[in-house]
């Protein structure tokens, strides 16, 4: 307080200091990607005033403080999903402070292998994995065989682009690349095998999602270098068209429950009685662990147990992968397939949120 | 298991034949491409003695001729 004659002026701190409080004049920002599991960042913006400034940065959700988030960068975790995430930057110097609220981000779920990580293999025509920048498919068109790979956008395959390079006539798949970092694309390069993705201009859909299309004849995607070891755990939606014969991939009947290839992948099921109907002519998530012992395996569809140890099997293991296909026996699957993963490990513990994960999807039961 | 194709005695006759259909359809049409012939054979492992064939498709009657049937054991 000053008396100047016979006034009396109060004066503000950052008058006496000299100093001018902090002014924000460009808003904080989040920067990185906004999915679970991904660490975000937060800028400063910009502030003027004197002297020095400094920062303190608190991450809300939903406009309520996160506990102890107080750092410039926080990871985004499953409670921030499909929720408004802010950052709110106070500045301080020694005549005041103030603050300013960054832009609001909306956090995407974790992909499946983001989470569930470590799997042999996976194909899909949904992204699986973030640090997979890859395609998803490489179609040959029918117009001139040409080809041209099909990327994603929005963790959905890039269905745009697919009409577009196929135009009014048919798309077949030559590649199905592994999302699963170990490069173990499924491939076929024979025009006449190749599974379908577009038919006269029109995508194949399941449930409204893409999907491929074997014809039961001599369509086929095979990768030579993949190696499983037991136990695997694999998960796969398809979509088996009619109600008989007994294909690769799973078989209805006859020994062969579940069948990468005749000589490879056996997941046989000991001649018992096993239908599971409900792979006929409907969208279905198949799952199914293999054996280490020949009595200790696993099998579900639609996350209802199918058939569960009890009987010797035998063991899956080998060194190739044939799709659509039972190797050695003319036994190929006309059925849609969407997604194709396998585990070199037990992944029953998580197989209820794996599934959940799948079914969130491509709603399926 | 009766299929209608083209039945090869050699398995070399097969590969040619399979080669004629990829040249006649112009692949593979770019040095990258994955697709590298039009149609394949397929071998009759489980006959004595062992025969090769390709399956028939409209695509190749052209350029193979007319097919024939014949007894597959699968």
């Amino acid at each position: 307080m000053i008396g100047y004659g016979n006034s009396v002026f109060l004066r503000t701190a950052w008058e006496v200091s000299g100093g001018v409080p902090p002014v924000n004049t460009v808003a904080p920002a989040i920067t990185g990607t906004a999915q679970e599991g991904q660490t975000v960042s937060c800028s400063t913006g910009t502030w003027t005033g004197t002297p020095t400034i400094t920062f303190a940065y608190q991450w809300k959700r939903n406009g309520s403080n996160i506990g102890s988030a107080t750092n410039s960068t926080y990871t985004l975790v499953t409670a921030d999903v499909s929720q408004s995430i802010t950052c709110q930057v106070t500045a301080t110097n020694g005549s005041g402070s103030a603050s300013a609220t960054s832009n609001t981000i909306t956090p995407i779920a974790a992909l499946l292998l983001d989470t569930y990580s470590g799997a042999a293999v996976g194909y899909s025509l949904r992204k699986l994995r973030t640090a997979y920048t890859g395609a998803a498919i490489r179609v040959r068109r029918s117009s001139d065989n040409a080809e041209q790979d099909i990327n994603f956008v929005s963790g959905d395959l890039d269905t745009s682009s697919l009409l577009t390079f196929c135009g009014a006539g048919n798309g077949f798949i030559t590649t199905w690349y592994d999302q699963s970092g170990n490069a173990n694309n499924a491939t076929q390069a024979t025009a006449a095998n190749q599974p379908r993705i577009v038919n006269a201009g029109v995508i194949d859909v399941v449930n409204g999602k893409p999907a491929v299309l074997g014809d039961g004849v001599n369509d086929t995607l095979r990768n030579t270098t993949l190696s499983l070891t037991n136990p695997t755990s694999i998960f796969t939606v398809v979509d088996k068209i009619g109600t008989s014969g007994n294909f690769g991939l799973f078989t209805a009947s006859l020994a062969g429950a579940f069948i990468l290839t005749a000589t490879g992948h056996q997941f046989y099921q000991g001649g018992a009685s096993f239908s599971p109907t409900y792979v006929n002519n409907n969208q279905s998530l198949l799952v199914a662990k293999t054996s280490t012992t020949g009595t200790d395996w696993e099998l579900y569809g639609n996350n209802t147990t199918v058939l569960n140890g009890g009987q010797n099997i035998g063991t899956a293991i080998g060194t190739s992968l044939s799709l659509f296909d039972r190797v050695g026996t003319s036994s190929r699957a006309n059925m849609y397939m969407q997604e194709f993963i396998v585990w070199n490990s037990d992944q029953m513990t998580n197989r209820t949120e794996i599934q959940n994960n799948i079914n969130s999807n491509y709603s399926i039961y | 298991m009766e299929i209608t194709g083209y039945k090869y005695t050699n398995e070399q006759d097969a590969i040619n034949a399979r080669k004629e259909c990829a040249d006649y359809y112009g692949l593979p049409v770019s040095p990258d491409d994955v697709t590298q012939y039009w149609v394949d054979y397929e071998t009759a492992e489980f006959d004595n003695p062992v025969f090769w064939y390709i399956v028939f498709d409209e695509s190749i009657e052209q350029i193979l001729g007319q097919p024939t049937t014949f007894e597959v054991t699968i």
